[in-house]
Formats: structure tokens, C-alpha cells, sequence
């Protein structure tokens, strides 16, 4: 039956275009390994054309897709599930493309998109690797497109495909939707008129961040299989040494995406989340980390390979791992089997087989492949000196190795659990359980960083070394100490010993900073061509500076020191109340300021209420405004989803996030009037205090009163005098209008009373007096300062410059050895 | 003694400083009986909101924003009072389905530091609430 409305092309021609690119990718890896076996030139060069015209095709059917899936969403054509479970019609234009990855299908593809795109430079460029390298590149792509390919092999569900319309999904059924069936039960054919929106994109991702940060990311996750297919290659045509080279631009820009992009999603976390910070050692920040700190690894044991002839068999393994954890990763993030550890990581798709198929079907040939030819990696048969550049570089990695295997393993705990049946459980203070450990690595890395580019190859004169490199030390002293003398760092929550280390990784991250900038002019001369790995050097040291200060510094504002808190019995433990109650108008102590909730505000297009709150300096008469936003019961679920806001300085930042609000459905106003009858001079007590009629009269004195020429106005005058010595008064009111009787009671916020007059006659006037939390109008924020964050955004940027100086640099060499090769 | 057997042997004491570190760390996922024979222990307690009988969540900003109360109870009968010290129910709390409460268990209810809530997937819903108002 034809249904009315719906658009079935672009669905058709995006199903048709997956199986195009199932197909070619195939196609492509196995004509790649026809290549790379051949013996014969003219045999190869045939393979070689049908695999490049495969993957062309490939390219054409992946970008197919994604143009597919964005007109289908940015339609809003809500027939597609996919559009209609990732955005609505309130959404912003620039959020479609977040909508775009929200889901998983659209992730995998955006991971594959960049796969085309590598895949095609590599083509392109890679002239004597292009086959066996595209061979690995081929053949990952084959598996994410069965990802997003959707089909049963007998009852075994490959893929998801994006392209399936809600009515063959059983989104629509009489009971949820009855309006789109006719009588027999029947989906009506012009059902599609009566999905008037789609379900939307998740109010957290709805930040710039999220539409940036996903495609940077998986650039960076993408780019790892270069170099690891270069080392396959390397292993596979037994050409151990050769591909280090090529690869080495590919590690490097790769390592330098994937830090940038996993640093924006830190970013996104520190605008977006409320977990108070930009790191909380979750487990999905966690498994895109440890591949960056092994391609990390890599890069320099590969470094050391190239000049000095050790390291190799070090170089093959990094490589090789740091593009398995990323699958790993994926695995770990999409199955599910985080479900109780982590709080954003994907649902289970009901693909874990699949997605474990996706790794062991990498896993295993890698490593047997290394097994293999292990032995026949060459290696240096004389040991390292001591003082030699090379020895340090592999101490360095093997740290960061051990760092990176201390963080995965820790967070692959329930893989463990699920293995072995076991039921441990993380630490009782996570991020602790890192650091303390992570500290004394940062320490001894940050060291090395500093001194290592000071070292020589085979051997360093210890004469020359000292030379070079007092002055930085000594600069470095100086500032890390004025840094720890009055940079009033004394986090002692952990203790003396903790606390000593973070004062150490100070001067080890400012060392690594000076020595570096210092490196640039007097080590290669101040070229800045050649600067890129000490400019990375130089952000890497940034980085850890701005991490230590901002964690170790990091100062809760709104400690609650409010009037309004009532003493619990449990509430005497040592637990943080960093929850503050604001009372609309009440100026609150918080610090160095006096914090007002000034009023809220929504828009029509906007689907947030934003808070206004002003945060003014007790010591001047300056202060600024933060507008935290919140979406309040967003479609129906109660609560609220709240997004920080921040003033940013150059030295800290303010911030400041909404956690509750009064629950207007909840806090219904139950109590009711109690009623007095008083003449002028009487008292009337309430819980908090009493209060005294004045006198009654015709004068008014309260502005807005909507009353008119023509009616008679009486008026209460009381004074209110609370427990806490404060006084407020309050005046009711009684509009006479013809024969309606108008009150028009008045309130007393802060003392949560509503008073109403309610008549008069002889024995004097009628006082209603109600004592409700529904008058109030509060909300319930936490305040952090986090000082010195901008050095770590800074460090970031120069680190990921100093990254794709380096490699472009490598590019520039390579094809100067190339021209002079021909 | 060869320069890469010192730094072995250095890597493995590295080693096994972090995994004895590791492991004083690691905590246990705990029923509420099991929890109850260890009090004051911090635990990871997997339960479940309970609503019956008048229980409630007890939560009011303005008398304290750092107080919350609720009642949970596990597939084997346990119960318990949970207090939680910092701050406002979490999103969804009613609709979820599963927590896992970290925190230790004492006399009068359970002490807990955080709230994971597990509610019932978005993208498993299998009947959608599909939205007909007209715009």
C-alpha cells in the first residue's frame, strides 16, 4: 500500500550506495592484496587499477551516503527513523549536523568518510606503499561498512542502516500513536501528516562544540590506521626499515589530531557538562587517550630508530596498538558493557558480537603477523650508553606506555568482571586513583621532555650538555618556584606527599616549557621549519602546567553559608555541601562576592530558560553577570538539564552552573489561609516571628496596582517583625469594583508569607495569612573558580601547531629524498 | 649487568607498585544485604528507587540543597534509607530503572557520594511517543 507524503528515493538510493560501498570496499581490499602478492610489474599494475577504480568507488558511494542521511535529516522528512529520533523542527540549522553523529550509525560514517579522504591522499601520494598500506585501509573500511549495511545473514543482524523508515521498525503502533491507524488497526496511508515532530537531538549536545569536536575527533581515531597499516605493510613485505619514513608525517599529524580533538571534547565537557571541570577519568575520555599516549610512543621510539637503529621492534608494536585501542575503544564505548561505570557512553545496539568480530578480526592477524616476524626485525646487538638521546627516548616512551596500559587497565575493569565473573568495582575516589599514580609518570616525562632534545645521539660530552643547559634550568627554577611560593598552591586534601609531587611536576612542566622554547633558538637556530616537535614540546609542557593549577586550584565558591540551610543529624559528616540556595533578590555571601538571582528569562525559539545571575566583588564596586542556562523539564522528563556559563578572565575563570530549581508541579501550594480578625495595634504570630496591623486606610503605596479611577481601594498597612531582628512590611489590599470584591493580597519573600485582606466590618478587618515555599522564587547553583585554565587551552593550541609543523616538515623532507632518489 | 635488564627490572617494580596500588583502590559491587554485614564500608550498591508505601524523595533546596533522601531496594528483598550529601535528585531519577549507588553503609541508611542512573534507553524505545500537536 502506497502511503501519502513519503519520500522513498533518497532512502532507496542510500540503501543502494551502502551495499555499493560494502561491495567496493571488498572489492578494493582484495584486488589491493592481489597487488601487493604479484610478481609481475604489468600484473600488479592491473590489480592496482581495478583496486584504485574499487576505491573511487568507494570514495563516490561513502560521500553518497553522508549527502543522503543530511538531506534526510535536515528535511526533517521524519518518515526515516534516523531523522526523526535525532532532531525536530525547534532544532538550530547548525545542530543537523550534530543530529548527524548523535547516533551511531552516523559516527561510523563519519568515520569513514575520513577514511576515504586518507585513503585518497595515500593513493594520491604514496607511490611504493600504496598497495599493501591501502590493503589494512581497504579492508577497515569493508568492516564499518558493514556497520551501517543492515542486513540479516540468516538470523544474524549485520549493521544498522540508517536508511529504515519508522513504519518497518515498529515505532508505530496503534497504542503510542492512535491517531495515524484507521479502525481495523490498519497504519493509515497519510499517517505521515500526523508526525508533526521528530523526537530531537539531546539537549547536552546542543552546543558548538558538539558539532566540531566529533569530526576532529574521528579525524584523529581515522588517521591512526596510517601509520599502523604502514607497519603491517613493513612486516607483511618484510621491508622492516623502509616504511618508517613515509610514515612518519602520517604518526605524527595523526597524534596531533586526535590530542586536539579529544581536548576539544574536554572543552565541550567544561562549557556543557555539569560534572564541575574539563577531565573526569571517565571511561570514554579514557579510551581515547591511552591510543594517543601509545601513537605517542611511536613517534618517538621511531624517531630514535631513524637515527640510531634501535627501537624498531618497539616502533612496530606502538603503531600496531595505538590503532587496535582505538577499536578497543570503540568496542569498549558502543557495547555497552560500560553501562555502570561510565555516565555518556553509548547504549548497547544489540551489535556486541559484531563489534567484537570488529576487533578480534584485528586484533589477532596483527599480532600473529608480529609473532611471526619478531625475530626477523633487525636490532642493534650494541647496548644504548647511558648519556645517549636514543636510551632516554625509549625510557621516556616506556613510561608512557606504562601510564597508558595503568589507564586502560583500570578502565577495562568491567571486561574483567565479565570475563572472569568477578564483580571489583572502581575506586571510591576515581579521579584520585589516577592521579596519584599519574603524577609521579607526569614528573619524570615532563623531565625528560625538558632535557631530552639536549642530549645527543650515541653519545652526549657532558661538558657540552651542562653548557646548554644551565640557563634553562636555572630559569625554570626560578619561575616554578615563584610559582610555588606564591602561587598559594596548598591542596592538602590528600596530604603532604601529594602535595609535594604536585609542587614537583610544577617545576618539571615549567622545565619542560623553557627548555624547549629555549631549544628553538639554540639547539636548530632558532629555524622555525624544524621547531615543530620542541613547539610541541613547548604546548605539551603548557598543558600539564595549566592541568596542575587548575585541578590543584581549582576553588569551590559557593560553599553553603546561606541563612536558609537547616541542620540535619547526617548533615554533621565531612561531606562538601558546594550546593547554594539564591533567593530571588537576596544578595548572597559567596566569597569574595555578593551573588543576586536576578529573574530569568526564556525565548519563543529557545528551548532553555536562562538565569541571571550577578555575581558583585565585596571589595569594589564592580561585578559582572553570568547566564547559566537549563533545559527545565525537558520533553516531559522531570528535572532539569543545565549548561554552566563562565566569566573568563585571563587567569581563572568563574563558573557557574544551575542544579535545581523549585519544582512548581511539586511544591504545590497545599497550605491554606489561616484567617485573624484584627483592629489597628494587633499582633498575629506565624512560625517565623509576628507581626502588627498599623493601620487601614485608603492610601496606597505599592506601584502596579491595577485598580481604577472609579473603584474603592482599602489598604492593610503591617509591619512584619521576623525572628532574625529583621522588619519588612506588607500591604494588602481590597479593591471595591461595583459589586465585586477584589483582594489583593501581598507577600513577604523571604519570610515565605502571603497575606490577604479579605474584609471588614465592625470587629475590624479580615486578615488571611498563608505561609507557603510557592511564593518563593530561588534557584540552587554551584560556583567554581578555575584558575589558570586558559594555560591549558593555550598549551593545547601550541602543541597541536608544533604537531602539524612537524609533520609538515617530514612531508617537505621526504619529498626532497624522493627528487633526489629520481 | 646490561643497561636493558636494570630498566627492566625497573619497569617491573613500576609495575607492580601501580597493580598493589590498583588494587587497595578497587572497591565491590554489593547487594544490600551484602552491604549491611559490611558497614562502613565503601561499596558500589546496585538497587532500585522505592516509591511503596508512602516512601518519597525528600528533597527541599530551600531548607538544604545538599540534602537528599530516598528508599531503595534490590531483587532480593533488601531495603534501605539512602542519603545523599551533595545536592538535588538526579535527572530522571523516577523513570530509571537500575542505580548504582557508591557510598558505605551505616546504621540508619546508606551514606552515598554519587548516582548513577540507568533509565531505560531512548533508542530502544520500541513504541514512540510521536508527537501529533499541530504547529
Amino acid at each position: 500500500m502506497p502511503y501519502t507524503g513519503e519520500q522513498l528515493l533518497p532512502g532507496q538510493i542510500g540503501t543502494f550506495l551502502s551495499i555499493v560501498s560494502f561491495v567496493a570496499s571488498l572489492l578494493a581490499t582484495v584486488a589491493y592484496f592481489k597487488a601487493t602478492q604479484s610478481q609481475l610489474p604489468s600484473q600488479q599494475q592491473s590489480w592496482k587499477r581495478i583496486a584504485r577504480g574499487a576505491f573511487l568507488a568507494e570514495i563516490i558511494a561513502v560521500i553518497g551516503i553522508f549527502v543522503t542521511l543530511y538531506f534526510i535529516i535536515s528535511n526533517h522528512r521524519f518518515e526515516y527513523k534516523y531523522a526523526w529520533q535525532h532532531s525536530n523542527y525547534q532544532l538550530p540549522m547548525q545542530y543537523i549536523l550534530s543530529c548527524f553523529w548523535e547516533g551511531q550509525e552516523g559516527s561510523f560514517l563519519l568515520w569513514s568518510f575520513w577514511h576515504c579522504i586518507l585513503g585518497g591522499i595515500i593513493i594520491l601520494r604514496e607511490k611504493k606503499w600504496e598497495a599493501p598500506v591501502m590493503v589494512t585501509i581497504s579492508f577497515m573500511q569493508f568492516a564499518l561498512a558493514t556497520m551501517v549495511i543492515g542486513i540479516y545473514f540468516f538470523d544474524f543482524k549485520i549493521g544498522s542502516n540508517p536508511f529504515v523508515l519508522m513504519r518497518d521498525q515498529g515505532m508505530l503502533s496503534p497504542e503510542q500513536f492512535p491517531i495515524g491507524f484507521d479502525s481495523q488497526g490498519h497504519l493509515r496511508s497519510d499517517y505521515l501528516s500526523f508526525i508533526r515532530d521528530g523526537n530531537g537531538l539531546n539537549p547536552l549536545l546542543q552546543n558548538y562544540w558538539m558539532v566540531i569536536h566529533p569530526p576532529v575527533l574521528f579525524l584523529g581515531f581515522a588517521s591512526t590506521i596510517v601509520p599502523f597499516a604502514f607497519a603491517i605493510a613493513g612486516l607483511w613485505k618484510k621491508d622492516f626499515g623502509g616504511w618508517v619514513l613515509p610514515a612518519r608525517p602520517w604518526a605524527i599529524f595523526s597524534a596531533g589530531i586526535l590530542g586536539l580533538g579529544i581536548m576539544m571534547g574536554a572543552a565541550w565537557a567544561y562549557e556543557s557538562l555539569t560534572f564541575g571541570g574539563y577531565w573526569a577519568w571517565d571511561p570514554v575520555e579514557n579510551a581515547s587517550l591511552v591510543p594517543w599516549l601509545i601513537a605517542i610512543c611511536g613517534i618517538h621510539t621511531l624517531i630514535a630508530y631513524k637515527h640510531t637503529g634501535h627501537s624498531l621492534r618497539a616502533t612496530f608494536l606502538f603503531f600496531i596498538l595505538q590503532h587496535l585501542l582505538i577499536i578497543y575503544s570503540t568496542f569498549l564505548t558502543r557495547s555497552g558493557i560500560l553501562g555502570d561505570t561510565s555516565v555518556h557512553a553509548f547504549t548497547d545496539l544489540g551489535m556486541n558480537a559484531q563489534l567484537l568480530t570488529f576487533l578480534l578480526i584485528f586484533v589477532v592477524p596483527s599480532f600473529v603477523l608480529l609473532g611471526m616476524r619478531y625475530k626477523q626485525i633487525p636490532t642493534v646487538a650494541k647496548e644504548e650508553v647511558i648519556s645517549a638521546r636514543e636510551f632516554w627516548l625509549f625510557v621516556g616512551s616506556l613510561l608512557f606506555f606504562i601510564s597508558a596500559l595503568f589507564i586502560i587497565g583500570k578502565t577495562s575493569l568491567p571486561v574483567v568482571n565479565k570475563i572472569f565473573g568477578t564483580k571489583y568495582a572502581p575506586a571510591e575516589d576515581i579521579e584520585y586513583s589516577y592521579n596519584k599514580v599519574l603524577i609521579l609518570f607526569s614528573f619524570v616525562i615532563a623531565i625528560l621532555t625538558a632535557i631530552s632534545q639536549y642530549l645527543k645521539y650515541k653519545q652526549t660530552a657532558g661538558a657540552a650538555f651542562i653548557k646548554s643547559i644551565w640557563l634553562p634550568t636555572l630559569i625554570a627554577l626560578v619561575a616554578s618556584l615563584s610559582i610555588s611560593i606564591w602561587g598559594d598552591i596548598n591542596y592538602n586534601k590528600y596530604g603532604v606527599g601529594y602535595l609535594a609531587a604536585i609542587h614537583l611536576s610544577i617545576f618539571a612542566s615549567v622545565y619542560a616549557v623553557v627548555a624547549n622554547a629555549f631549544y628553538i633558538f639554540t639547539g636548530i637556530k632558532g629555524k622555525m621549519i624544524k621547531a615543530g616537535a620542541s613547539i610541541a614540546h613547548v604546548g605539551f609542557g603548557l598543558t600539564l602546567l595549566g592541568i596542575l593549577i587548575s585541578a590543584s586550584k581549582k576553588e569551590v565558591l559557593s560553599w553553603n553559608t546561606s541563612g536558609i540551610m537547616v541542620n540535619f543529624g547526617e548533615q554533621s559528616q565531612e561531606n562538601p555541601a558546594e550546593n547554594l540556595t539564591l533567593v530571588k533578590g537576596v544578595a548572597t555571601d559567596m566569597g569574595k562576592y555578593m551573588v543576586t538571582y536576578q529573574g530569568d528569562s526564556t525565548h519563543p525559539s529557545d528551548p532553555k530558560q536562562y538565569f541571571k545571575i550577578h555575581f558583585k566583588y565585596k571589595n569594589k564596586d564592580e561585578g559582572f553577570t553570568l547566564y547559566p542556562d537549563a533545559f527545565v523539564n525537558f520533553k516531559g522528563n522531570e528535572g532539569i538539564m543545565a549548561n554552566p556559563d563562565s566569566k573568563h578572565y585571563l587567569h581563572k575563570d568563574v563558573f557557574t552552573y544551575i542544579t535545581s530549581l523549585p519544582n512548581k508541579e511539586k511544591n504545590r501550594d497545599t497550605s491554606s489561609f489561616k484567617d485573624h480578625k484584627l483592629q489597628p495595634g494587633d499582633t498575629v504570630f506565624y512560625s517565623q516571628g509576628f507581626m502588627v496591623l498599623d493601620k487601614v486606610g485608603r492610601n496606597i503605596t505599592r506601584k502596579n496596582i491595577p485598580y481604577e479611577a472609579t473603584d474603592s481601594v482599602f489598604a492593610a498597612s503591617l509591619t512584619i517583625y521576623a525572628k532574625d531582628s529583621s522588619k519588612y512590611t506588607a500591604e494588602p489590599m481590597l479593591i471595591l469594583r461595583g459589586n465585586n470584591i477584589m483582594p489583593v493580597a501581598d507577600t513577604v519573600i523571604s519570610q515565605s508569607l502571603i497575606l490577604a485582606f479579605k474584609g471588614a466590618d465592625a470587629d475590624g478587618i479580615n486578615l488571611g495569612v498563608k505561609e507557603s515555599n510557592s511564593v518563593l522564587e530561588y534557584v540552587t547553583l554551584k560556583a567554581y573558580q578555575f584558575p589558570a585554565i586558559n594555560v591549558l587551552w593555550l598549551g593545547i593550541l601550541v602543541m597541536t601547531f608544533g604537531f602539524l609543523l612537524a609533520s609538515w616538515n617530514h612531508i617537505q623532507k621526504n619529498r626532497k629524498a624522493e627528487l633526489k632518489k629520481v | 649487568m646490561k643497561t636493558s635488564h636494570i630498566l627492566i627490572l625497573v619497569v617491573i617494580a613500576v609495575g607492580i607498585g601501580i597493580l598493589i596500588s590498583m588494587m587497595g583502590d578497587l572497591s565491590t559491587y554489593d547487594t544490600i544485604e551484602s552491604a549491611k554485614a559490611k558497614p562502613g564500608k565503601f561499596l558500589h550498591l546496585i538497587a532500585k528507587l522505592d516509591t511503596t508505601n508512602g516512601k518519597h524523595i525528600e528533597y527541599d533546596a530551600l531548607k538544604n540543597p545538599n540534602y537528599l533522601s530516598f528508599h531503595v531496594k534490590d531483587s532480593l528483598g533488601g531495603a534501605t534509607k539512602v542519603v545523599y550529601m551533595k545536592g538535588k535528585p538526579p535527572t530522571d531519577m523516577e523513570r530509571s530503572e537500575r542505580m548504582v549507588l557508591k557510598g558505605k553503609m551505616t546504621d540508619s541508611a546508606f551514606l552515598c557520594d554519587d548516582i548513577l542512573i540507568k533509565c531505560p534507553s531512548k533508542y530502544k524505545e520500541e513504541k514512540a511517543k510521536i508527537s501529533t500537536a499541530a504547529k
